[in-house]
């Protein structure tokens, strides 16, 4: 995806966004995730500091209980024949969560109010999150194998009830292999057939 | 550059920077001055040369800041001539400007294409108090603040309170980025909760990074799952189609008979 902005508005839109992003309130849930999304879309694409994605990336990990399969799903923007999505980012979110949740549940023994620590409820929702986006990424043939895998490792145990999620994102994307690997050889036996 | 011709008496007896020029000047028979950087420009001279003359027009927010900086630049002060520009436009904006929020912001925004005089003035920042000022005092999310801290209310409330855009939220969208944090660090200092700012920050964005990023729409999704489901149909048949030709098939019988 080709960058249709100039220079100078782009580098104007960076300062803004930096700008907006540091005014940005520290308490959970004064912002929506969708809106935290959008500004890290916006973030990537304008390619700002990174601590600034970064800080995002951490908003809404704390928040990630609350979003949507389309609020993961960031278009990635590299030039090369890469992944649709950036999948890189929504690992480090996920990641993140899965931190925040170790110490949730630390500070919840130790009596700490402050903390705000997520419900197994919430662990249940997030991991059904990531095996949707599992999935979705799944049908993208550029994706790695390991970056597949390392994606399913991420995914809690104990946030699944059904094996159900798991089954068919591996399903999908053992066809997807399965199906661009095929293609190559068909073609390749078309073409051999005509030069006999 | 414009070119005005003015008689020279009224704006040398008012304008102390006019004033200074001609007396300056090496030539006795001095028929024109340059006036560069005025701030406002032509349009703003216009205004004070008309001032000097005694004609009247109407100050409003939209031209004060204009003709408070144009003022400041040619030096019309109580010094050169009683009830001169520079006092009409303070009386202006401490009286009638600076008393409102809308008028603070409109003035504040047109002060954005007037720096650096703008700051010189103290434009700038009486304006962003104003604002701030205004913003705290009408807004109930100081109030708020202050409610739950005495632990007065239900704590459903005091937990989670859903912020509401306040009805100034919008006019503050037209500021530049610098102007725009320092008037929220400034209602933040008089006491705003920065909890409570998230729906402005949220509208300033929205705003100006409008049209960069296409959230995700379902059409290109179900582009996608189509011409997945395509490609699993279409290679089904040429996998039919492949052991038909590999194994020779009808052909090859064909010719030896």
């Amino acid at each position: 995806m080709r960058k249709k902005i100039e220079p100078q508005q782009e580098h104007e839109k960076r300062v803004v966004l930096e700008t907006i992003v540091s005014l940005l309130p520290r308490e959970k849930n004064a912002l929506s995730v969708s809106f935290l999304s959008m500004l890290l879309r916006a973030a990537i694409y304008l390619e700002t500091t990174v601590a600034c994605r970064l800080d995002l990336e951490k908003r809404m990990a704390a928040q990630l209980g609350q979003a949507v399969l389309d609020d993961l799903l960031i278009p990635s923007y590299a030039f090369t024949g890469d992944t649709l999505f950036d999948v890189d980012t929504a690992q480090r979110i996920m990641v993140n969560y899965l931190e925040l949740e170790v110490d949730g549940n630390q500070f919840r023994y130790n009596g700490n109010e402050e903390h705000v620590s997520s419900s197994s409820g919430d662990l249940e929702r997030v991991g059904k999150l990531m095996e949707n986006y599992l999935a979705e990424i799944a049908s993208d043939r550029n994706l790695s194998v390991s970056k597949f895998i390392t994606l399913a490792e991420l995914i809690p145990e104990q946030s699944r009830v059904t094996e159900d999620g798991m089954y068919r994102a591996i399903d999908i994307y053992m066809k997807v292999k399965e199906l661009s690997l095929n293609l190559k050889f068909s073609f390749k036996a078309q073409t051999n057939f005509i030069h006999k | 550059m414009d070119d005005w011709c003015f008689l020279q008496f009224p704006l040398v007896s008012k304008c102390g920077h006019i004033r200074k020029l001609v007396s300056e000047s090496s030539d006795a028979d001095l028929t024109s001055v340059e006036l560069p950087d005025c701030p406002g420009g032509a349009e703003a001279f216009e205004l004070a040369a008309m001032f000097c003359y005694g004609i009247n027009f109407e100050i409003s927010t939209e031209n004060i800041a204009m003709l408070r900086c144009a003022a400041e630049y040619l030096e019309m002060t109580e010094e050169y001539a009683i009830g001169n520009l520079v006092g009409r436009t303070e009386a202006y904006i401490n009286e009638v400007a600076l008393k409102s929020l809308a008028g603070a912001v409109s003035v504040l925004h047109m002060s954005q294409s007037l720096l650096p005089t703008a700051e010189k003035v103290k434009l700038v920042s009486r304006c962003i108090d104003a604002i701030a000022f205004v913003a705290c005092k009408d807004s109930h999310f100081s109030m708020l603040g202050r409610l739950s801290d005495s632990k007065g209310l239900p704590s459903s409330i005091a937990t989670h309170p859903k912020p509401i855009v306040d009805w100034w939220a919008e006019d503050l969208t037209v500021l530049r980025i610098d102007i725009f944090q320092r008037v929220l660090v400034a209602m933040m200092s008089r006491g705003y909760k920065h909890y409570s700012l998230g729906p402005v920050l949220m509208l300033y964005a929205q705003k100006s990074l409008r049209g960069l990023v296409r959230s995700r729409s379902e059409t290109s999704r179900l582009i996608r799952m189509l011409l997945l489901s395509f490609l699993f149909f279409f290679f089904s048949h040429l996998a039919c189609l492949n052991k038909l030709f590999a194994s020779g098939g009808i052909w090859e019988d064909e010719e030896e008979n």
